[in-house]
């Protein structure tokens, strides 16, 4: 039977956006973040859905024109390379040393997280969300103590920046109970 | 008799005929039961919380043009455990996107009566902070799932051209639509191996296959 990942979907869709970036003489900057990032950091995630979220690019009308023809030649859902996740500040410490580069396109400057601020934005938006997917996806990335710390130092910089201290001040009882709970299930 | 390496493959294969963005894409076309789509999803939809969300979005899409009593009869004869679990959490979902809940009160019974309850289930391998108040009911301790995001798990384009999906939304009767899709793929299987394979008495199929004669 001839089936096709959606990793390697994906990855097509990205080369054909290349070309056609190529084509207009256009070249863009992508930082890929979410379940794409845990798949371009060589981890075992073996299913996922099919889009990509970036970070750090504000895109041009020509760009986004370029992403729903590709979007129609491979039926993709109409934002499958999209900007939702730009939203997120402050973006965790040091995130820009930490980028790792993926050099497979000539138009396309693809970034993308490396797995310690995968896992830091993953423990904010498991605490945040509270979806099945967020807790599955830090399973897989298997982080160590220090870095659930972290992950939970990023959380508290989230809310002390968009409710300030006090608001943290009352959220630290879950926060910690949040803290127990990451040490239980992602460190046995 | 399938085995079930073979029923895990056709599964999926079928999801993806059905436009589910979870699943490997293939180009060949799969004959399933639809009803026995549905019930097979407790065992194979859990292998992630990705792929979970996309068939319960699937789940409640189709639920006008399902048949409750196929399922009940599917599920009784295939369904053990904790299956009956995620089978009730996929119907009190149905019920919960529905105008015709009361019609899904016999699954749900079906489902309370079989469920598993001695411990709690982790349906995905890991426990939740928050279980989700749904999960809970029964007896599932799972965080929500992004039931919401319909675009981003299934091409509801292709679901609705999908033949089956389109035959049923255009009034045809379960019986004659499940016949004409397994004709497709099966076209000199007997009248009796046929109703055995989609769920039917053999009666109806009998007088169904006749009429679909006439008319062919």
């Amino acid at each position: 039977m001839n089936t096709q990942s959606t990793f390697d979907l994906l990855l097509n869709a990205l080369k054909d956006l290349n070309s056609l970036l190529k084509e207009s003489n256009l070249h863009i900057e992508l930082t890929v973040v979410g379940s794409m990032a845990i798949y371009l950091n060589g981890l075992d995630i073996n299913r996922m859905t099919e889009d990509i979220d970036y970070i750090s690019y504000d895109p041009s009308e020509e760009f986004i024109a370029l992403t729903e023809r590709i979007s129609k030649k491979y039926k993709l859902p109409s934002d499958w390379i999209n900007s939702r996740a730009k939203d997120i500040e402050p973006l965790p410490k040091n995130i820009e040393n930490s980028l790792k580069l993926d050099n497979r396109f000539s138009n396309i400057n693809l970034k993308f997280i490396n797995i310690d601020i995968a896992i830091q934005m993953k423990v904010y938006a498991y605490y945040i969300r509270g979806l099945e997917k967020d807790i599955s996806d830090l399973k897989v990335l298997s982080p160590t103590k220090s870095q659930i710390e972290k992950g939970l130092e990023f959380t508290k910089d989230q809310i002390r920046h968009h409710h300030g201290e006090t608001q943290l001040n009352k959220d630290m009882v879950e926060l910690n109970s949040f803290l127990e709970f990451l040490y239980d299930e992602l460190l046995k | 008799m399938m085995n079930s390496s073979n029923e895990y493959k056709r599964w999926f294969a079928f999801f993806s005929n059905l436009g589910s963005r979870t699943v490997p894409r293939t180009n060949k076309k799969i004959w399933m039961d639809l009803e026995e789509f549905v019930v097979l999803g407790t065992r194979y939809a859990t292998e992630n919380s990705r792929t979970f969300t996309s068939f319960i979005i699937t789940c409640n899409k189709v639920a006008p043009i399902l048949s409750p009593f196929k399922i009940n009869k599917i599920a009784k004869k295939t369904l053990k455990n904790t299956e009956f679990n995620v089978l009730g959490y996929i119907i009190s979902n149905i019920q919960n996107h529905t105008r015709n809940p009361g019609q899904w009160n016999s699954l749900i019974k079906l489902s309370k009566k079989n469920m598993y309850n001695l411990e709690t289930i982790n349906l995905f391998g890991s426990k939740a902070f928050k279980i989700d108040t749904l999960f809970q009911e029964w007896n599932i301790d799972s965080s929500s799932l992004e039931l919401g995001e319909i675009d981003k798990y299934l091409n509801s384009e292709k679901l609705l051209t999908h033949r089956l999906i389109h035959q049923r939304l255009s009034g045809v009767k379960t019986v004659f639509s499940d016949i004409s899709f397994y004709r497709i793929f099966h076209e000199k299987t007997s009248l009796n191996q046929m109703a055995k394979d989609i769920f039917h008495d053999y009666r109806s199929v009998y007088q169904a296959s006749e009429l679909l004669e006439l008319v062919a």
